[in-house]
């Protein structure tokens, strides 16, 4: 087991993981789907989100209704999504941002990984069958799977802010620390 | 003397040094990006294939990433709580400008999460080191029942 320090803290709380490519290659992993994500976010432009226009992102949530995927995911777009998509822009506005900043620094790692599996999956229920775009498929599945893989792997623990956070947390009492431990 | 008596431990203040290091490359990175702009230009200059930035958004972030830097250089809570309310009101401002006339950094929501995750992961820092402070001082503290002046009366 290596016990060397790392930049952010100790890879001794990371077990699964052996040797520093192992480390440095998981971390590269997760700082890539973070980039990915915090690229993403920037087309997403209040106010309107694009329902005055027909573009943005209200076309690409509405191709879950036109072109279905997942029926009862283009029913929640169509009934829940779509009659609040003001508040629905906002919320991608702000998850996409988190998701891509925490990513990239290993912060709360496993929940936000946890949130991008199943922001990923409502992507692909969105534009899976959408003939409009040319997307190749198979990055939307490599997505889900790399944040299964930095679920598996606590990927926060290897050159990111858990491996500097974990030890406090575990010095204190609260139940946020503990509930936190489990998040990254 | 920071809050509650608390200062940082050896791998905070490297995760804060860090998070500040690469807050002010951001920024430097937008000054090169933004050369040209006006200085509030509302629709910032795209930074590599993360964010948008003008000048002004790119000084601030280079302002920000100093303060960060010293704050964790010096192992001051204190300053740490100040740069976050930094980042806090940059990402507040960026959220208020994006997609408007009125875009006083040049942000979009790209530029939410550069400003959102150092400042998070500071808040999370700092808060977490004073929380484990209290816990060891806590821990350090004579029980009342240990304590023969307790048992006393």
């Amino acid at each position: 087991m290596a016990t060397s320090s790392s930049l952010l803290g100790s890879p001794v709380d990371a077990p699964g993981l052996e040797g520093r490519v192992s480390r440095l290659g998981i971390a590269l992993l997760r700082i890539v789907v973070g980039v990915t994500f915090l690229h993403e976010a920037a087309w997403k432009r209040p106010p309107e989100f694009g329902r005055d226009t027909g573009r943005g992102l209200w076309e690409w949530s509405n191709f879950a209704v036109e072109y279905p995927v997942f029926l009862p995911y283009s029913w929640f777009v169509e009934y829940i999504v779509q009659p609040n998509f003001i508040l629905f822009g906002w919320t991608v506005f702000f998850l996409e941002a988190a998701l891509g900043a925490f990513l990239i620094l290993g912060l709360f790692t496993r929940l936000t990984a946890v949130v991008c599996v199943f922001q990923s999956l409502a992507i692909t229920f969105s534009v899976l069958n959408q003939p409009v775009y040319s997307e190749w498929d198979y990055a939307y599945y490599l997505l889900i799977g790399a944040n299964l893989a930095i679920i598996g792997t606590a990927a926060g623990r290897h050159y990111g802010l858990d491996a500097a956070l974990r030890p406090l947390w575990q010095r204190s009492n609260g139940r946020l620390a503990r509930l936190l431990l489990r998040a990254s | 003397m920071s809050p509650g008596g608390a200062t940082m431990s050896e791998s905070t203040r490297r995760a804060v040094v860090v998070l500040g290091v690469l807050t002010l490359l951001g920024g430097i990175a937008g000054i090169v990006y933004s050369a040209g702009q006006s200085f509030t230009a509302p629709g910032g200059a795209r930074v590599g294939e993360l964010m948008h930035l003008n000048p002004l958004g790119s000084w601030v972030s280079i302002g920000l990433g100093g303060l960060t830097i010293v704050a964790g250089w010096r192992r001051s809570i204190t300053l740490a709580f100040v740069a976050v309310a930094g980042f806090a009101a940059c990402v507040v401002a960026v959220t208020l400008g994006a997609n408007r006339d009125v875009n006083p950094l040049g942000g979009t929501a790209s530029t939410v999460g550069f400003h959102l995750g150092p400042g998070v992961g500071v808040l999370a820092l700092a808060l977490a080191e004073r929380a484990a402070s209290r816990a060891t001082a806590a821990d350090l503290e004579p029980r009342s029942s240990d304590d023969p002046e307790h048992q006393r009366s």
